[in-house]
C-alpha cells in the first residue's frame, strides 16, 4: 500500500536539500554578536551548512551506502531538530528561543529512537541482522550517524540562536541544552530496541531520566537527613553526586543498549514465536475483563472489543502516568521542603498534559494505521457488517480512550494529588474560555491524528504525520489570520475616512486615531459571544470534513500518494478559507461594533448611539464641513476631497438639511 | 574434510510454555539441496532463525560450516544468503537501491548475474520497493541473495507467492544453475511446503514434525523405501488388519492399495501369494512420503 512517507522515489537524496533550509534561513537573519565580528558567525553557519550537506557527498563506498540508509531513515528526526531552531530564527525573542529548544529536543528524542525502531516497524530487522556484517560494526554505524545529526542539530541552534541577544539564549544556557540533547543519543537505542516501538523509546528516552532524577534527588536528600537533620549533604556534593548518576546513567544505558542489539533475537514468525511486536502491556488482564463485559455473540461488541485491544500506546502512557504519579507521591513522602516543586500542581500537570497528549494521539494514530500495520484492514472492510458502523464504532472508541486517557487520567491524578484549597488556588484563575479552548484544541488534535492514521501505513508514521498535519493546519491558519489582518488593515483606511467624513468632523484627529487597536479591543470586550460562535463554526466544519475525509480513506485499501497530497493541500486550503470566513464574519461585526461605541462615546449624542439602520444624508466634503467647525483640513490630507454623508438626526441637530421631507437613504446602503 | 554445511545436534527452542523444537538434530553435507519439510509450526522458521543466531536456542548445539553462529556470526553469514519468507524492504528505496544496499555487505557481488536476473525476473531497476507485489518483492530477495554468490542458500518457503512460471523458473533455472555453476560446493537449504516443486532437486530431506524430526533421508533412498502397492483382486478381498506394517491401507472397489515403509518386498510377496489379478508397485514422489510421515 503507498502511503505518506518522506520517500524520494524517483528524485532520489533530493529530499535531503530541506536539511539546507535552516542553515539558509540562518544566513537571512542579524548576524551581529554581542561584541563579535559578524563575519565570524556568517562563517559557522557556512561550516554548518557545508556539514549538513555531506550526506549528499557521500561516494557509492559500501559503508557511505549503509550510513545513507541510516541518515535517511533519521530525516523525520532530524527536519524536526534542524527546521525548529531554523524558523525560531526568524524572530528571536523568548517564546521562539522556548519553541525552538522544544523542537532541538524532540528531534533529538526521536533520532535517538529511531535507528532500532524504525527497523522494526519496518520490518527489516532480521534482514539487517542475517547480513553479514559484525553487530558491533552495525551498532556503532547507527550511534554514529545518529551522533553526527544531534550534533549537527544541537549546533544548528547555538549558532543559529546565541548570537542574537533577543533570543536570550546564553551559552551557558545553550550548554545545558546539548547536555538534555545528548541523552536519548545514549539511551535512545536501549529504550527502543526493548520496547520494539520508535514512539515507546522516544518516551522512555524522555521520561525515565526525569524520574530518575527525581529518584536521585529524593536519596540523596533522605541520606543527607539521616547524616545530620542540621546540615545535611553541602550542595557542590549533592551537585557532584548527581552529575556522576548522570554520567552513569549515560554509560549504563549506552552498555544496555549495545548488550541488547548484540543478544537480539527476531521472534516474529515460526512456531510460537510472536507474529508482531505490537503485543498489549496490559493483554491478559485486559483481554479477560472485555471478555467478561462485552458479549461474544454481539457483532458491535465484537468490534469494541477489537478497538479497545487494538490500541497500545493509551494503555501504555496510562501505566507511565500511573508509574509516574507513584513515584511522585513517594517523592513528596521522603524529601524536604526544599524540592518545594513536588508539591506543586504544575508539575504533575505538565507532565501528565504531555503523556496525555501522547495518548491522545496514539489513540487516534492507531485507529486505521494499528489495522495497516497488523495486515487486517483489508479483510476487515471485506466482512460483511456495515462499514459506516465500523467507521464509528472506530471514531467513538478513540475518542472514548483518548480523552479518558489523556484528559481523564491526568485530571484524576492531578484532583487525586492535591488538596482542594491547593487546586482552587490554582484554578480560580483559569477560566471557563481557556478550558473551552483547550478541549477544542484537544478534540482537534484527536481529529487531526484519526485523519493521519487513514493515510499512514503504521501508527508511528501516523503519529509523526499528526505533528506534520497539525503543524500544516497552524500555518494555514496563521496564513488566513495575516490575509485577514491585511484585508482589515486595508478596509479600516477605507472606514476611517468614510467615518470621519460621517461624524462631526471637529470630534476626529485623522493622524491620531488607532483605529484597528480600537477595534479589535471593542470587538474583544463586547461581542465574545459572536466571535465564539463564529470560531466554533469553523471548527465544526473543519473537524467534520477531516473526519469524512478519514472516513473516506478508511474504506480505500491502495491510497496513492497523489492522492495524499491533494487532499492534504485541499485540507490547508480549506482551513485558510474557513479562517478567512471567519475573519470575514468578524469584520462586519467590528465595524458595527465601532459604530456603536463611536456613537455613545459623543458628546453631542449623549441619549444613545446611532444604529445600522440609521439613515444618512449627503453632506458635501469632508473640507467643507471641517471648515464650517473651525478645524480647516490641508489640501494634502487624504481625507480632502472625500464625500461627506451624516446621520439624519445629527444633520438637522445642526442644522445641515431641511428639518422636513429629508432626503434619506439607509446605512446598510453605504 | 570439509566440515558439514549445517550441523545440528539436539536443538530446543522455547517460547515461553510452546516448546518449538524438541531435540532436532541434522546435518547438511556441502554440495546437497537439502529439503526441509513440515507442516504450519513445525518449526521450520524456528530452526533457520537459530542457524542465522536470530535464535538463541535453549539447548543443543549448532554449527555451520562448522563455524557457531553466535561467535563466529558475521562470519558465517558472509558465507551464505537467506530469503525469509515474510521479505521487507525500506520502503523509500527503488529495486536498484535495496540491491546495492545488500550489496554494501558483501565483498563479492556478481553484477553481471544480478542484471540478468533482473530481466530474467522482468524486473524494473527504478521500481519503488513500496511498489512491489509479495511475489516481486520474493523475486527480488531471491536476486540479492544469488548475486552475492554464498556459499549457501538458505531459503524460507521461497516460492510462496510466486506465480507458476515465476515459481519454476526459478527454482529449475536460478537454483539449479546456481548449483551448477560449483558443483558440489554450494548448498541450499530450502525449507518449503510446495515439495512437489522441488522434487528434481532435493537430494536430502528431513521432515519435521511437531518440533521432531519425523524423517531424514536421501531423496532416491527414500524413494526406494517408500512405495505404494496396489493389488486388484477378483473373488475375495484379504482384510486391511493383514496388513498392518504398512503405513497405510485402503481399499478402492476391488483394489487395495498399501503404502509401505521399507518392508516393501515382504508385503509384495504376500499380496502375490494371494493371487491378485494385477499387482503393480510405484515409487512415492516427495509430497506423497511427506504426507504419509506426517499423518
Amino acid at each position: 500500500m503507498k502511503t505518506l512517507s518522506l520517500g524520494y522515489g524517483r528524485v532520489p537524496q533530493a529530499v535531503w536539500l530541506l536539511l539546507l533550509v535552516p542553515p539558509l534561513i540562518g544566513l537571512g537573519i542579524p548576524t551581529e554578536t554581542e561584541g563579535g565580528s559578524p563575519w565570524k558567525a556568517l562563517g559557522m553557519r557556512l561550516v554548518l551548512a557545508a556539514v549538513v550537506l555531506l550526506p549528499l557527498f557521500l561516494g557509492r563506498s559500501p559503508r557511505s551506502l549503509r550510513l545513507r540508509k541510516e541518515m535517511r531513515f533519521q530525516l523525520p528526526g532530524a527536519m524536526i531538530a534542524l527546521l525548529g531552531p531554523g524558523v525560531a530564527g526568524w524572530n528571536a525573542s523568548d517564546g521562539a528561543t522556548a519553541f525552538a529548544v522544544g523542537f532541538l529536543l524532540l528531534g533529538c528524542l526521536l533520532i535517538g529512537a529511531t535507528s532500532f525502531g524504525s527497523e522494526f516497524e519496518h520490518r527489516t530487522m532480521g534482514s539487517l541482522l542475517t547480513q553479514p556484517m559484525r553487530r558491533s560494526v552495525l551498532f556503532l554505524e547507527k550511534l554514529a550517524v545518529s551522533g553526527f545529526l544531534i550534533v549537527a542539530a544541537y549546533l544548528n541552534l547555538m549558532f543559529t540562536l546565541v548570537p542574537l541577544p533577543a533570543s536570550r539564549l546564553s551559552l551557558d544556557d545553550g550548554l545545558s541544552v546539548g547536555v538534555y540533547a545528548l541523552l536519548p543519543l545514549f539511551s535512545g537505542a536501549w529504550f527502543s530496541l526493548i520496547s520494539r516501538s520508535t514512539l515507546a523509546g522516544v518516551v522512555f528516552s524522555g521520561s525515565v531520566p526525569g524520574i530518575l532524577f527525581g529518584l536521585a534527588y529524593a536519596v540523596i536528600d533522605g541520606i543527607s537527613r539521616l547524616v545530620s537533620d542540621r546540615i545535611g549533604i553541602p550542595s557542590g556534593t549533592k551537585d557532584w553526586l548527581l552529575g556522576f548518576g548522570f554520567v552513569f546513567y549515560l554509560g549504563s544505558t549506552l552498555f544496555l543498549g549495545w548488550r541488547t542489539f548484540a543478544r537480539l533475537e527476531v521472534r516474529e514468525g515460526g512456531a510460537g514465536g510472536r507474529t508482531t511486536s505490537g503485543m498489549h502491556p496490559l493483554s491478559r488482564p485486559l483481554d479477560q475483563l472485555l471478555a467478561r463485559l462485552l458479549p461474544t455473540g454481539s457483532n458491535t461488541a465484537q468490534l469494541l472489543r477489537k478497538e479497545l485491544r487494538l490500541h497500545v500506546i493509551p494503555w501504555l502512557m496510562t501505566c507511565v502516568m500511573l508509574g509516574m504519579w507513584l513515584i511522585l507521591l513517594l517523592l513528596r513522602s521522603m524529601t524536604t521542603g526544599e524540592f518545594r516543586e513536588l508539591n506543586d500542581p504544575l508539575l504533575l500537570m505538565v507532565f501528565g498534559g504531555i503523556l496525555g497528549a501522547v495518548a491522545l494521539v496514539g489513540a487516534g494514530a492507531a485507529s486505521v494505521a494499528e489495522e495497516r500495520e497488523l495486515g487486517t484492514l483489508d479483510w476487515q472492510l471485506t466482512q460483511p457488517g456495515s462499514l459506516g458502523r465500523q467507521w464509528w464504532i472506530k471514531v467513538t472508541v478513540a475518542f472514548a480512550l483518548g480523552t479518558g486517557v489523556g484528559v481523564g487520567v491526568p485530571a484524576g491524578l492531578v484532583w487525586l494529588s492535591f488538596p482542594a484549597e491547593r487546586l482552587d488556588e490554582i484554578f480560580k484563575e483559569v477560566g471557563g474560555l481557556a478550558f473551552a479552548s483547550y478541549a477544542t484544541g484537544l478534540g482537534l488534535l484527536l481529529i487531526i491524528s484519526i485523519l493521519a492514521s487513514s493515510i499512514c501505513r503504521n501508527t508511528m508514521k501516523a503519529t509523526a504525520a499528526t505533528v506534520g498535519i497539525g503543524g500544516g493546519i497552524a500555518g494555514a491558519i496563521l496564513l488566513g489570520v495575516e490575509w485577514f489582518r491585511l484585508a482589515i488593515n486595508e478596509t479600516a483606511v477605507g472606514w476611517r475616512f468614510a467615518e470621519q467624513a460621517n461624524w462631526e468632523p471637529k470630534i476626529f484627529n485623522p493622524g491620531a486615531t488607532i483605529f484597528v487597536l480600537g477595534w479589535r479591543l471593542s470587538a474583544g470586550q463586547a461581542n465574545w459571544g459572536f466571535t465564539l460562535l463564529l470560531v466554533g463554526f469553523a471548527l465544526l466544519v473543519l473537524g467534520v470534513g477531516l473526519l469524512k475525509l478519514a472516513q473516506r480513506n478508511h474504506r480505500r485499501t491502495s491510497i496513492p500518494a497523489s492522492v495524499v497530497v491533494w487532499q492534504l493541500v485541499g485540507v490547508m486550503v480549506v482551513t485558510c478559507l474557513l479562517v478567512r470566513m471567519v475573519g470575514g464574519g468578524l469584520q462586519g461585526m467590528i465595524w458595527l461594533t465601532r459604530r456603536l461605541a463611536t456613537a455613545s462615546a459623543a458628546d453631542h449624542l449623549p441619549d444613545g448611539g446611532l444604529t445600522a439602520e440609521a439613515a444618512v444624508v449627503p453632506a458635501g466634503t469632508v473640507p467643507e464641513l471641517s471648515r464650517r467647525y473651525g478645524a480647516p483640513i490641508s489640501s494634502s490630507s487624504p481625507v480632502h476631497g472625500v464625500p461627506a454623508r451624516m446621520d439624519a438626526e445629527m444633520a438637522l441637530r445642526y442644522g445641515l438639511m431641511e428639518s422636513s421631507a429629508p432626503r434619506v437613504t439607509p446605512a446598510s446602503d453605504r | 574434510m570439509n566440515s558439514p554445511a549445517i550441523e545440528i545436534q539436539g536443538l530446543v527452542q522455547r517460547y515461553g510454555r510452546t516448546e518449538a523444537l524438541h531435540g532436532l538434530s541434522l546435518t547438511v553435507e556441502p554440495g546437497q539441496c537439502y529439503g526441509f519439510f513440515g507442516r504450519n509450526g513445525a518449526g521450520k522458521t524456528t530452526t533457520i532463525k537459530c542457524l542465522l543466531n536470530l535464535l538463541r536456542p535453549q539447548e543443543g548445539r549448532v554449527r555451520v560450516f562448522g563455524l557457531d553462529p553466535r561467535r563466529d556470526e558475521a562470519e558465517v553469514k558472509s558465507r551464505l544468503a537467506y530469503v525469509p519468507d515474510f521479505v521487507a524492504f525500506y520502503p523509500w528505496m527503488n529495486v536498484r537501491e535495496a540491491l546495492d544496499y545488500q550489496a554494501s555487505f558483501r565483498s563479492h557481488w556478481n553484477r553481471d548475474l544480478e542484471g540478468s536476473l533482473l530481466s530474467q525476473f522482468q524486473l524494473d531497476a527504478a521500481a519503488p520497493t513500496s511498489g512491489l507485489s509479495k511475489g516481486q518483492r520474493t523475486q527480488l530477495a531471491l536476486i540479492g541473495a544469488i548475486a552475492a554468490e554464498p556459499e549457501m542458500l538458505v531459503l524460507d518457503e521461497p516460492t510462496s507467492g510466486l506465480d507458476p512460471l515465476v515459481r519454476r523458473e526459478f527454482i529449475q533455472t536460478v537454483i539449479g544453475a546456481y548449483q551448477d555453476a560449483a558443483p558440489g560446493k554450494r548448498t541450499v537449504f530450502v525449507s518449503t511446503h510446495l515439495i512437489s516443486e522441488f522434487e528434481g532437486l532435493i537430494d536430502r530431506f528431513t521432515v519435521l514434525d511437531q518440533g521432531k524430526a519425523v524423517l531424514t533421508a536421501g531423496a532416491d533412498e527414500a524413494r526406494s523405501r517408500f512405495r505404494r502397492l496396489r493389488a486388484e483382486f477378483e473373488g475375495e478381498m484379504p482384510m486391511e488388519s493383514e496388513f498392518a506394517t504398512a503405513s497405510s491401507v485402503r481399499r478402492q472397489g476391488r483394489t487395495l492399495e498399501l503404502v509401505v515403509n521399507g518392508d516393501g518386498d515382504e508385503l509384495m510377496s504376500r499380496l502375490r501369494a494371494m493371487n491378485p489379478l494385477r499387482l503393480d508397485a510405484e515409487a512415492l514422489t516427495l509430497e506423497e512420503i511427506f504426507l504419509t510421515t506426517v499423518r
